[in-house]
């Protein structure tokens, strides 16, 4: 058998006199670039009363700056054969755009002039707000457990930082002004609070010229207030959530565990494969083949540069009493803690894990530009240097059945900063007329 | 410095989609290679054309699901745990689903588990058991993930959406019928994969990183004892004409936003206006600069989420319009689409809106060829609605040609809003009121 490949992600990495971090990583496969811009603000950075803030503003960021009119930013890039996103999570915010290589300048001179020159009008700001107010219904009010999922996680966490959703509340959308736009953008949306990546098929050179001709003289803002994310230990939490749009009834547990970039947190993204990635996952093979009390289970460690939260989550058979399912968590956890995991189990993992490297996920495999841009822009933002997408693999493969074992023992085989949600199913049968 | 007008292009590199070679097997199978190095993974698509929703029995409607489901759960020499943790082993993944017509068996491995994954695939797909255990334990399953999508709002739309095209025709099947669900056993689920997985009528492409010399043999030698075609007939056309037009209500107590389905039926993916009409509905409703997200989202706030598409089946289309609104906006939101439709119809496209339409068609059919996976997917596309193997090569190009005229007549000729189905999964007063 051939040995199997492992791959690096080649990158270069400088710093302009503004400093904004720009990550060049070209990789000519097929004729497409990828333009990242992460600004290092989330969800974790709005004080209470401005719930979902971030993220109504990473909708401002395309309503037009000063020479790309409200509308045009969409237009330029798609009209050239691109596509284009953003998305704002607890920790970053991050915008895109995937454009044919010959359109680079193209991408820099948009992401620059919005980086330079928003312009935001008290009549966008109020439409942006409807538009939220309809993902806010369409992602969580109208859909089975996602407002479970809510409360869930301001349960999990005491911070408030840490404990407020990012689509944020219909009354605290409502009370944004335009003023808190312009503040937030003087304040988060500063080159030395960005990150520029720029991935695909085009000269690194060529790309230089153009990011120091449109980027190099954007002003350099303060650093914006450094934001308290520490959670304390605390016993168990329970609650029962009455889910009036679920017809299956579930069962949600979390325990805090700490930040990424600890050994601690790669063991625990290793626990959470082999207890729910898969068919052959040891909690699959346990409630639903085994036992056959559940219908499916997910969940695993989340990697946040902040305390971060390892979750299950169990669909379960509406006769069975969600204590016994909690019970079998609880058993398999304990045989974790207690005999660790066979080498050969593992081996398994890290197969899994050398296949996600290749993955073909336009957003997020390192196939793509796109996947290889934001996980440079992810380890540079929260570990302090792009290189760690590479290492992170290495570390991973180097995680051994100790590790595991007494992370699991540690963060898991306990009811310390634990958190047990059962989501009873409050909706009528049927549905169709 | 001129920052005020947009930069330049640079020279663009010229790029060519590979086509795979076809070669034929002893047992009828088509086999299609396309070597390609850029990841060390071999991508597999087989396309089984008889063994979809469409083939099932009506008394059995949901066993062709349950079949492709099934294959995974176990073989006279493999558990469903081995063949899951062997799949895992080779950094890849395999797994059949059952379409409207087709069933699809994908796969995917690091290149250096060729052969063993090879092996595991025919084993797969030759010999399950259906255990029936495993056939008891998916049977409780699929029950309660029946209740899941149906607690779903968009489940729910699409569900109806077909009824309201397809009537009676086997196209409306989606979920599996819940007395069915109760009947099948092994004895069952080995008689549909006898009579429908056959490799005569099938077609395998393999996508990566790997010798085909190699491949064919390791396949001619694991797939020998796969024989026979299926003879089955091909599911009748539908009626031209949705079977329901007009308001269809689903009542959804407890909804605070109404999910939105508008559309009817068109020609088929090989019609010889279908690209002309792929062009209409994407000025229409495609990404972020479309007249849909422009109007319904931009300007009025409505949806969040707004656009249109064309659904394909092999033997007619469907045209999509989908949003979700607020419950107090969903007349609103009907009109303004229907709106939008008219302007289609009765206004010319203006050139820069079609150029600019026909670049964001073609970028994003591009994006299609960055990965192995995707690339693997766009031929399986080519296989499955039967177009020529360099339909993909020439795609640009065909579109490009395109005029406003074209796309206009296609429009007025497809979609006329006054036949449409309007289903509104959302609040049940929200029948009360009519358009």
């Amino acid at each position: 058998m051939n040995p199997i490949p492992t791959t690096r992600i080649e990158y270069e990495t400088y710093t302009l006199p503004n400093g904004l971090q720009v990550i060049l990583s070209p990789h000519r496969v097929a004729p497409t670039v990828a333009v990242l811009v992460l600004y290092k603000v989330g969800s974790v950075n709005e004080p209470r009363g401005k719930t979902g803030f971030a993220h109504l503003f990473e909708h401002m960021m395309f309503q037009g700056s000063e020479n790309v009119p409200r509308e045009m930013h969409f237009k330029y890039v798609e009209s050239n054969g691109g596509v284009l996103n953003g998305f704002t999570s607890y920790d970053l915010t991050a915008y895109f755009e995937l454009l044919p290589a010959s359109k680079l300048p193209l991408g820099l001179w948009l992401e620059s002039d919005r980086m330079r020159s928003l312009q935001v009008s008290q009549e966008n700001l109020d439409n942006q707000r409807a538009v939220v107010k309809e993902e806010r219904r369409l992602s969580v009010d109208n859909q089975p457990y996602a407002r479970a999922m809510e409360r869930l996680r301001e349960l999990a966490y005491d911070n408030f930082a840490n404990q407020h959703s990012i689509i944020g509340s219909m009354e605290d959308l409502d009370n944004a002004t335009l003023a808190d736009v312009q503040a937030f953008f003087r304040t988060y949306y500063a080159p030395n609070n960005a990150i520029l990546v720029v991935a695909g098929d085009y000269d690194p050179d060529e790309a230089r010229a153009w990011i120091e001709r449109y980027f190099a003289d954007i002003p350099q803002q303060s650093p914006p207030p450094p934001v308290e994310v520490s959670e304390p230990d605390r016993e168990e939490r329970r609650e029962a959530f009455l889910d009036t749009l679920a017809q299956v009834p579930a069962v949600a547990v979390t325990w805090k565990i700490p930040p990424r970039g600890t050994l601690e947190n790669d063991a625990l993204q290793i626990a959470g494969d082999l207890l729910t990635d898969g068919r052959a996952s040891r909690l699959y093979q346990r409630l639903v083949k085994q036992e056959q009390i559940a219908v499916s289970v997910s969940g695993g460690a989340e990697a946040r540069p902040a305390p971060s939260l390892f979750r299950l989550f169990v669909l379960h058979h509406p006769h069975v009493d969600p204590a016994q399912v909690e019970a079998v968590l609880y058993e398999e956890i304990a045989k974790l803690a207690e005999q660790g995991v066979p080498e050969r189990e593992l081996e398994r993992v890290r197969a899994q894990l050398l296949a996600q490297r290749w993955s073909d996920n336009l957003y997020y495999g390192m196939q793509s530009p796109l996947g290889r841009a934001l996980g440079l822009a992810y380890f540079a933002a929260f570990e302090g240097d792009p290189d760690g997408v590479n290492r992170a693999l290495e570390r991973l493969m180097a995680i051994t059945p100790d590790d595991v074992q007494r992370a699991v023992q540690q963060y898991l085989h306990t009811t310390r900063n634990r958190t047990v949600m059962h989501i009873q199913a409050g909706a009528t049968q049927g549905g169709a007329a | 410095m001129n920052r005020a007008t947009p930069p330049p292009d640079l020279p663009m590199r010229p790029s060519q989609l590979p086509l795979p070679d076809a070669h034929t097997l002893p047992n009828g199978l088509r086999v299609l290679t396309l070597p390609d190095r850029r990841a060390p993974v071999v991508e597999f698509r087989l396309v089984l054309p008889f063994a979809g929703r469409a083939y099932d029995d009506p008394d059995w409607v949901g066993l062709a699901s349950a079949t492709a489901r099934l294959m995974i759960a176990g073989t006279p020499t493999r558990t469903s745990f081995e063949i899951a943790d062997e799949a895992d082993r080779y950094g890849g993944s395999v797994g059949v689903s059952a379409n409207t017509e087709t069933a699809t068996l994908s796969a995917r491995c690091l290149s250096a588990y060729l052969e063993p994954m090879t092996r595991l695939i025919a084993d797969v797909l030759l010999h399950p058991t259906f255990p029936p255990d495993e056939v008891e334990i998916d049977r409780a399953n699929t029950l309660q993930r029946l209740r899941l999508q149906r607690s779903q709002p968009g489940f729910l739309a699409e569900e109806r959406f077909r009824v309201a095209l397809f009537g009676a025709h086997p196209y409306a099947r989606l979920a599996p019928d819940e007395d069915a669900l109760q009947r099948w056993g092994t004895d069952e689920l080995q008689a549909f994969h006898a009579a429908h997985y056959r490799p005569a009528e099938a077609t395998l492409l393999a996508a990566g990183d790997f010798d085909p010399d190699a491949l064919l043999t390791v396949l001619a030698d694991a797939l020998a004892e796969w024989q026979g075609a299926t003879g089955t007939e091909p599911v009748p056309t539908p009626p031209r004409q949705p079977a329901e037009t007009g308001w269809l209500l689903v009542p959804r107590p407890n909804s605070v936003q109404s999910h939105l389905m508008l559309g009817a039926l068109c020609p088929p993916r090989d019609a010889p206006d279908s690209l002309a009409l792929q062009l209409a509905v994407s000025v229409l409703g495609s990404g972020a600069s479309s007249r849909l997200f422009l109007t319904v989202r931009e300007q009025y706030g409505y949806a969040y989420s707004v656009g249109a598409h064309l659904d394909y089946y092999l033997r007619t289309g469907a045209f999509v319009a989908e949003a979700q609104t607020a419950t107090e906006n969903t007349h609103d939101a009907v009109r303004q689409i229907r709106a939008e439709v008219e302007r289609l119809i009765n206004d010319p496209i203006p050139p820069d809106e079609l150029q600019a339409t026909q670049n964001y068609m073609i970028g994003r059919h591009m994006l299609g060829r960055i990965t192995l996976g995707g690339v693997a997917d766009l031929y399986k596309q080519a296989v499955i609605y039967g177009l020529p193997l360099d339909y993909w090569q020439r795609y640009p190009d065909m579109l490009a040609s395109l005029t406003a005229q074209q796309a206009q007549a296609a429009a007025a000729q497809h979609l006329q809003p006054n036949r449409f189905a309007v289903v509104v999964v959302g609040e049940p007063s929200l029948g009360e009121v009519s358009v």
